[in-house]
């Protein structure tokens, strides 16, 4: 009896497609890597203006939302507001003479911290990016360059920007989990390697006998006045030798909108 | 499904948290068959978040991740093709 053999024209049809699909997409991922910044150039302005108009969706739909909150409960939230407000005033009036002070005396001594802001909106920020980085709206156009420090609030150091297109730059946030950075802790100023934990959270290591309390801020040596974080938990074993301490950027990632590029440097 | 895949992609990749889009991501490798853009996926992420320091290191993290994944998803459904 013959057996007619089964035709595998679609299989080979259907193998080659596979082959050609893999060769086309190997072809766009070595695009990335021989040429980094086409992408970033390519998709960064749609990417913009799609984050760009969630802003002004979310605001609608924010707007309609306390339109229908209770009167009292918002004359609630306003009086406990006003309250924090007054607390603060105080603290802060004592920052900016001190601030005054640091800026008379660096004069003085002749180091005046040069440093030239410039404002730019936050499009994007983690848990979006799972790198930790931000996408702001200022990009060359604006002055920006790879390496300015960014702030927020005018002195919590929070990243460098490590990507710029025409519009728009990436921030990457010094708490990059596995990012090193060398900041000094407390008043002492201890030197110690701060190791990004992603979120704003960091962790350093210092020999136990040297004092180090929950509170104590964490500065980058650096001549501009900055925060850098903020002690929240030290982690000691019976028989270590090296306390880990904890701390975070104090600052709240969800309500980021708008930080500082330093384009001095 | 392949449409409705890549729009929530679209959606996650841009305004949803990186580890939604993921779960989104790798649903997607294993309910659709051959799913080479979620390839390009991964690899959109990597342009629109990544940077020099990347993740740990790791600068292409959702690269390589959906790679991995779409590889292992082709082998699962496969075995659940000869096996049904």
């Amino acid at each position: 009896m013959t057996y007619l053999r089964r035709s595998n024209v679609g299989e080979k049809k259907g193998r080659a497609v596979t082959i050609a699909i893999i060769l086309a997409i190997v072809a766009l991922v070595s695009i990335d890597f021989i040429f980094p910044s086409f992408y970033p150039r390519l998709l960064s302005p749609v990417a913009s203006t799609a984050w760009k108009s969630e802003d002004a969706v979310i605001g609608i739909f924010g707007r309609m939302a306390r339109i229908v909150s209770s009167k009292l409960a918002l004359v609630r939230e306003n009086a406990s507001l006003r309250d924090e407000v007054r607390s603060r005033e105080a603290d802060a009036f004592l920052l900016q003479t001190l601030r005054d002070e640091n800026e008379a005396l660096k004069t003085a001594l002749g180091r005046e911290s040069r440093s030239s802001g410039v404002l730019g909106v936050v499009l994007s920020r983690p848990p979006v990016s799972a790198y930790d980085t931000l996408t702001l709206d200022v990009g060359s156009d604006d002055g920006i360059a790879v390496g300015q420090r960014v702030y927020i609030n005018g002195s919590i150091l929070v990243g460098d920007i490590s990507e710029v297109t025409g519009a728009s730059s990436k921030t990457s946030l010094y708490s990059t989990p596995g990012r090193e950075t060398p900041v000094l802790i407390g008043d002492k100023k201890v030197a110690a390697q701060a190791v990004g934990r992603g979120g704003g959270n960091f962790i350093a290591r210092l020999p136990t006998d040297i004092e180090v309390a929950v509170g104590d801020i964490i500065v980058a040596p650096q001549l501009r006045v900055n925060i850098f974080g903020v002690v929240e938990h030290i982690s000691v074993g019976a028989t270590d030798s090296i306390q880990a301490i904890y701390f975070r950027a104090p600052f709240n990632m969800q309500e980021l909108r708008y930080v500082e590029v330093d384009a001095a440097r | 499904m392949r449409i409705a895949f890549n729009i929530a992609l679209l959606v996650s990749v841009l305004f949803l948290p990186w580890w939604l889009f993921a779960i989104v991501l790798v649903a997607a490798f294993f309910v659709v068959g051959r799913f080479f853009e979620g390839v390009l996926w991964g690899l959109v992420a990597d342009v629109l978040y990544g940077s020099y320091w990347g993740f740990y290191g790791w600068t292409h993290a959702f690269l390589v991740g959906s790679v991995i994944v779409f590889a292992v998803a082709s082998v699962v459904r496969d075995r659940l093709a000869w096996q049904r």
